[in-house]
């Protein structure tokens, strides 16, 4: 073998490893410059993962942070009827399954059993969603333990009401269509806009093999944002000793319903807002329709005798009359405008002080007669009837009152003691907290600050005045003290007295109209005042629609109201005004 | 006779000891890019299992993570629950804890510096509260 055959040989596995260099190039070539725009997305989609960040829905808090509305972690688990196994195995699953979750084995047998659906084969099915997170978590173990196939868990979300019926009708519920949400009611309802997540955006990030994200790899990442968090101006102890008072109303008067509405007169924040009958946003399988409706804000009432004092005051603050004019009560029978007015008991000449203890409709009547027309029209719409307050919620009653030109002869005398006018109970605290403030309204507030959660920036809802009704403060004074004789021995609210506190009362009898005429069977008895009378830190209403029994306001809506107003003195730790004897 | 020049030995010997050298040449030449590409390619995969260790911890660091997040949701919801009243006077009732109305003759009356009322009484504040 010659020199030149090594050579040559050398020359030829050269070539040979050149050319095939070459090759590599021009295919690396092809590959990464001349396809790329072909192969590379298809490459993305195998390292890279779309996931879908969901944000979670607003909670709802009372005024001191305690939760109204939460989600709840949950577990929704679901099973492969290709994995579990033939039909004995399926039957074991749904009994295990059945006792479980409480649910009917019968229905899971046949989801679990069920192989193929129109040729096609069923992957997954759901045994139970939305499974409380310790419960599931104890079935996960046994599932486990027991070496069931095909059974999978997946974490959830469920909206929960921690305090069960406190509150519902004023926080509402929503319901899920499919995944949708869609709110029925109440808070949820009318700030679903806030409390919704805002819509969900994918992230794409790179894998390993593994499927676990990289953190160095290519990632557009976008979180779900979630809604804001909303603080109520509600008191969460307070409302329960609302809620625990109506209860007792309920079980000794068995009324339709009954309600009740606590304010601060200063702020008009409102600490209870309670009805009854009410419903468990948790649990709504024998949830009445008619429950759920948030009467206070949707229903109305006359509101005969508690509408007195509102006149009166301005009366006094007109200057028309003072605590001492007397007035000829015409005896309790009055014949005005072709119809007769009649008080409870005959009067004869009584101040404008008796007048209000006693409750006279004949001598409010002729105090309003002085006032004229217009000034009562126009102070009725100061106080804000007829008209919505600024609660969110809807629909909401506006009430009645008429308009001026359609008032007739009787109006003057009907209108001032709480008949022909409908009222909510909301707008008729709101009036009342112009005699508990010092003459100046205040509009009605339910949501205290919006949160939010990502930017942890606050959005407080200012307080806001309607107005100043009473000018004289010497006027709102006298109404008081007029307000707190009638809490005494002798006045009609003396059930609403407190022990050791001076309490500005009045009760309110109306019966209701039904089918053209007054009913006299049927009536809402309903009680209104603030306490301590000079200082007071809240206002409370009392109404109670066609209680048995008896249908006065101080009989039935009284004892209630001392109670709750005993209780919430306590609670607020404000001092008594009266010393102990 | 064999007239064709024969190389000489010395000249044969040299040329075969540069075609052992060229050979050589190659081998080391072609040892050197191996251990190149080897060293390489297992100091990526080295890198690549290390980065995997790192990101299967960090996975395991946020499913932890998410996971004490919605024990966290669970047990906040689980508190207010609890804290509900009905719950509350059931306990006390359980327990047969002292919160009830005192007896006149248990109520001690202070008089406490600078707890007036408005009209500038001294005030009495009770000392318990019945949950009946």
């Amino acid at each position: 073998m010659g020199r030149s055959s090594y050579a040559a040989r050398i020359i030829i596995i050269a070539l040979g490893l050149i050319l095939a260099f070459i090759y590599i190039i021009i295919h690396l070539y092809n590959v990464q410059i001349v396809q790329h725009s072909i192969l590379y997305p298809k490459a993305k989609k195998k390292y890279t993962a779309v996931k879908k960040n969901h944000g979670m829905r607003g909670q709802i808090y009372d005024k001191n942070g305690h939760l109204l509305v939460g989600n709840i972690p949950s577990i929704n688990i679901r099973a492969n009827p290709q994995l579990v196994g033939e039909k004995d195995k399926c039957r074991e699953l749904a009994g295990f399954f059945a006792r479980k979750l409480n649910i009917d084995p019968t229905i899971i047998f046949r989801r679990l059993a069920t192989k193929t659906r129109k040729g096609r084969k069923i992957c997954e099915v759901v045994i139970k969603n939305l499974v409380p997170l310790d419960e599931a978590e104890k079935i996960k173990e046994e599932v486990y333990d027991r070496k069931f196939k095909g059974i999978y868990f997946y974490d959830s979300v469920k909206r929960y009401y921690p305090k069960n019926e406190l509150l519902a009708n004023v926080l509402g519920f929503i319901n899920m269509d499919q995944l949708k949400v869609v709110p029925v009611s109440g808070i949820e309802k009318a700030y679903n806009s806030l409390l919704s997540p805002i819509k969900t955006k994918a992230s794409i990030f790179e894998r390993s093999r593994k499927g676990i994200p990289l953190t160095y790899g290519y990632n557009k990442l976008a979180e779900g944002k979630s809604g804001k968090d909303i603080y109520l101006t509600i008191s969460e102890p307070i409302q329960e000793i609302v809620e625990e008072e109506l209860d007792k109303i309920m079980e000794q008067w068995k009324p339709k319903a009954a309600y009740a509405v606590m304010v601060n007169p200063k702020t008009g924040s409102i600490l209870a807002m309670a009805q009854r009958p009410t419903f468990d946003p948790n649990n709504r399988l024998n949830m009445h329709p008619d429950a759920w409706r948030n009467r206070i804000v949707t229903d109305g009432l006359e509101p005969g005798s508690t509408m007195k004092p509102l006149v009166i005051c301005k009366a006094l603050d007109l200057g028309l009359v003072k605590p001492d004019t007397k007035f000829f009560c015409e005896n309790g029978y009055w014949f005005y405008g072709g119809w007769p007015l009649r008080d409870t008991h005959s009067y004869s000449d009584i101040d404008v002080t008796t007048i209000v203890q006693k409750s006279s409709n004949i001598g409010t009547a002729k105090i309003a007669l002085e006032m004229g027309e217009q000034r009562l029209y126009h102070l009725l719409r100061q106080y804000g009837f007829g008209q919505q307050t600024n609660i969110p919620f809807q629909p909401e009653a506006t009430g009645i009152l008429r308009k001026l030109k359609n008032w007739d002869k009787l109006s003057i005398t009907r209108f001032p003691i709480g008949h022909g006018v409908l009222a909510s109970p909301l707008q008729l605290i709101g009036a009342y907290t112009a005699l508990a403030n010092k003459g100046e309204r205040m509009n009605l507030r339910i949501v205290d600050q919006i949160v939010d959660t990502e930017t942890e920036d606050v959005y407080k809802y200012p307080v806001r005045s309607a107005g100043q009704i009473i000018e004289n403060k010497w006027a709102v004074k006298q109404i008081i003290d007029m307000m707190k004789l009638a809490t005494k021995q002798g006045g009609t609210a003396w059930r609403g007295s407190i022990p050791n506190y001076e309490v500005a009362g009045k009760t309110g009898t109306a019966q209701k109209w039904i089918n053209g005429a007054y009913s006299h069977s049927k009536h809402f008895a309903s009680f209104i005042g603030f306490v301590p009378a000079d200082n007071p830190a809240f206002v409370l209403l009392v109404v109670v629609d066609e209680p048995r029994g008896s249908c006065y306001g101080g009989v039935v809506g009284g004892p209630a109201f001392r109670d709750i107003s005993l209780k919430t003195l306590r609670y607020l730790d404000i001092p008594e005004t009266k010393p102990t004897e | 006779m064999n007239l064709r020049a024969r190389k000489s030995s010395v000249r044969r010997r040299k040329n075969k000891k540069n075609e052992k050298s060229l050979i050589l040449y190659a081998g080391i030449y072609s040892f050197l890019l191996i251990c190149l590409f080897s060293s390489v390619f297992g100091a990526a995969l080295y890198f690549d299992g290390q980065s995997e260790k790192m990101n299967k911890r960090i996975s395991t660091i946020d499913l932890n993570s998410y996971k004490l997040q919605r024990e966290i949701q669970h047990l906040k919801i689980r508190l207010e629950n609890l804290s509900r009243k009905d719950n509350i006077i059931f306990k006390i009732r359980q327990y047969h804890l002292g919160l009830q109305t005192p007896d006149p003759f248990q109520v001690v009356h202070l008089n406490v510096h600078g707890t007036n009322d408005y009209s500038g009484n001294k005030v009495v504040r009770r000392l318990a509260y019945n949950t009946r």
